[in-house]
């Protein structure tokens, strides 16, 4: 996972949680001179073994931690990249966008091999069917980057998660009712 | 602990300025790298049409020694369906009175004395000999025909088409089959191991060796046209080497000057006269065996002419 998502992680506890949280789950779960730099990738195992340590400093499960998680990281690459986020108008016309010219964003400069597949259709002018597939199932956090986006834009929005990979299905299918 | 917050605080802005710039850098280098690939490829269009415009321009120097080539077969099978034709008058003759024989149009005295006056003219042992003889002349001059024709479609064959793998010996073959009229004079020699098998563009590497081909042919009659008891002969040999394959193309012309023997690759650069060469010959053939993920190089030999060695990696 890319130092970026780490960066977001740190920001987030420091936060809301102090700075002796922060350095507590380091010294649990990272070698001894970890610093996180975005460009850079560390073990997926690490921001697990955070994202459940912080889950239970906050008493939330981990559906919960990484919606919350998600909502947060959106604020932060907004802030760390408005050009991107700028060139879109809309909520949906992000949203529809993402594999094309986010994902094609974060190759450019981070050159990530393990981003997910997402594909999203327009079913109405208020519904978006979009499918996440990622071997990392992070779909909760994607809900959670879906519900940020939207705060961005000003929109109400309700997601039902109708197939998950954490059921055994072969990939998630988020419908998105905005407006 | 407002302190160590602080010191906290200046160093991940450092770092986020850090990284701000790294991404502005990383931004530009793919901008560049985007541009640079642009250029690439506006390259390799560049070198297949410079290879196109080569390959035309061979075609066009190799069309009075083809068509010469093809005229020679042509001139016996034109003569020999001259006589085909003047013996079918005498076949028919024979089969009409074999006719009337077998329908009992004629008894078995006049059919003798018949086939005894049409022996005068000729007989029908010779008919059929001359008439085998003349069969194998044709099959042999349009097999001749076919081969110069089959060569020619592969040289000019497009070479999107054309990646392949095939023996080193082929390609040898068909060049100097192509170059049959112009190596006429020359003593040439082929030494070719088996089964040297390379993958690649056949016409283009069958152009990179008629370039390098003519080269020596010129470089000898150069060299003869100075001295008229020089015997000129050109050695081509294709042997294994480690991965590769590497094929040596050996004259005895007057080689080159060694003050200049770095730059013969070099696209526009002629050690001919003026107006002879376009001093791309060499540039293509550089070209050409790179594309192949190959090497090729020239040497002045120590008595006389040059070498040129091309190095092909081998299909494993």
């Amino acid at each position: 996972m890319k130092g970026l998502i780490f960066r977001c992680l740190e920001e987030l506890v420091i936060e809301q949680k102090g700075m002796d949280l922060w350095e507590d789950l380091l010294e649990q779960h990272c070698p001894e001179d970890r610093v996180y730099i975005s460009a850079r990738s560390y073990p997926d195992e690490e921001l697990l073994a955070i994202a459940t340590s912080v889950a239970n400093a906050l008493g939330l499960n981990m559906e919960q931690t990484l919606k919350a998680f998600g909502t947060y990281l959106f604020t932060f690459l907004a802030k760390k990249h408005p050009a991107i986020v700028k060139e879109f108008t809309s909520f949906d016309k992000l949203i529809i966008s993402i594999d094309d010219v986010i994902h094609n964003e974060v190759q450019k400069l981070y050159e990530e091999p393990n981003l997910p597949t997402i594909s999203a259709t327009v079913i109405d002018p208020n519904t978006i069917e979009l499918i996440y597939n990622s071997p990392r199932q992070l779909c909760f956090c994607a809900e959670g980057l879906i519900y940020g986006c939207a705060e961005h834009f000003n929109e109400s929005v309700t997601i039902e998660h109708t197939t998950c990979t954490h059921r055994s299905d072969p990939y998630c299918t988020l419908i998105i009712t905005h407006g | 602990m407002q302190n160590y917050y602080k010191a906290y605080m200046r160093e991940k802005q450092a770092r986020d300025e850090l990284e701000e710039l790294l991404e502005e850098k990383t931004s530009k280098l793919y901008a560049l790298n985007i541009e640079l690939e642009k250029k690439i490829e506006i390259l390799q269009r560049q070198q297949v049409a410079v290879v196109q415009s080569e390959k035309m321009a061979t075609l066009g120097t190799l069309s009075a020694g083809v068509a010469h080539e093809i005229n020679n077969p042509l001139a016996y099978l034109t003569c020999n369906l001259d006589t085909l034709a003047e013996y079918t008058d005498d076949i028919n003759e024979y089969l009409s009175l074999s006719s009337k024989l077998i329908n009992s149009e004629v008894d078995l005295s006049e059919f003798s004395s018949a086939i005894a006056k049409l022996q005068q003219n000729i007989s029908i042992a010779d008919l059929i000999q001359d008439i085998n003889d003349i069969t194998d002349d044709c099959k042999e001059g349009c097999g001749r025909i076919s081969k110069i024709v089959a060569n020619l479609l592969d040289f000019a064959k497009p070479t999107a088409e054309s990646i392949l793998e095939f023996e080193a010996l082929e390609i040898i073959e068909q060049t100097t089959q192509l170059l049959e009229n112009k190596l006429k004079q020359l003593h040439v020699t082929i030494d070719c191991e088996p089964e040297l098998i390379i993958t690649g563009n056949k016409p283009n590497l069958t152009q990179a060796l008629i370039n390098i081909l003519v080269n020596a042919a010129q470089s000898c009659e150069s060299k003869r046209s100075d001295d008229q008891s020089f015997s000129p002969m050109i050695n081509i040999r294709a042997r294994q080497e480690g991965e590769n394959a590497l094929i040596e193309i050996q004259d005895n012309g007057q080689g080159v000057d060694p003050q200049v023997i770095n730059r013969v690759f070099d696209p526009f650069y002629s050690t001919k006269p003026l107006g002879e060469g376009t001093g791309m010959g060499l540039a293509v053939v550089y070209g050409i065996i790179s594309n192949h993920l190959g090497t090729v190089s020239i040497d002045n030999n120590i008595d006389s002419g040059v070498t040129v060695s091309i190095k092909i990696p081998l299909v494993h």
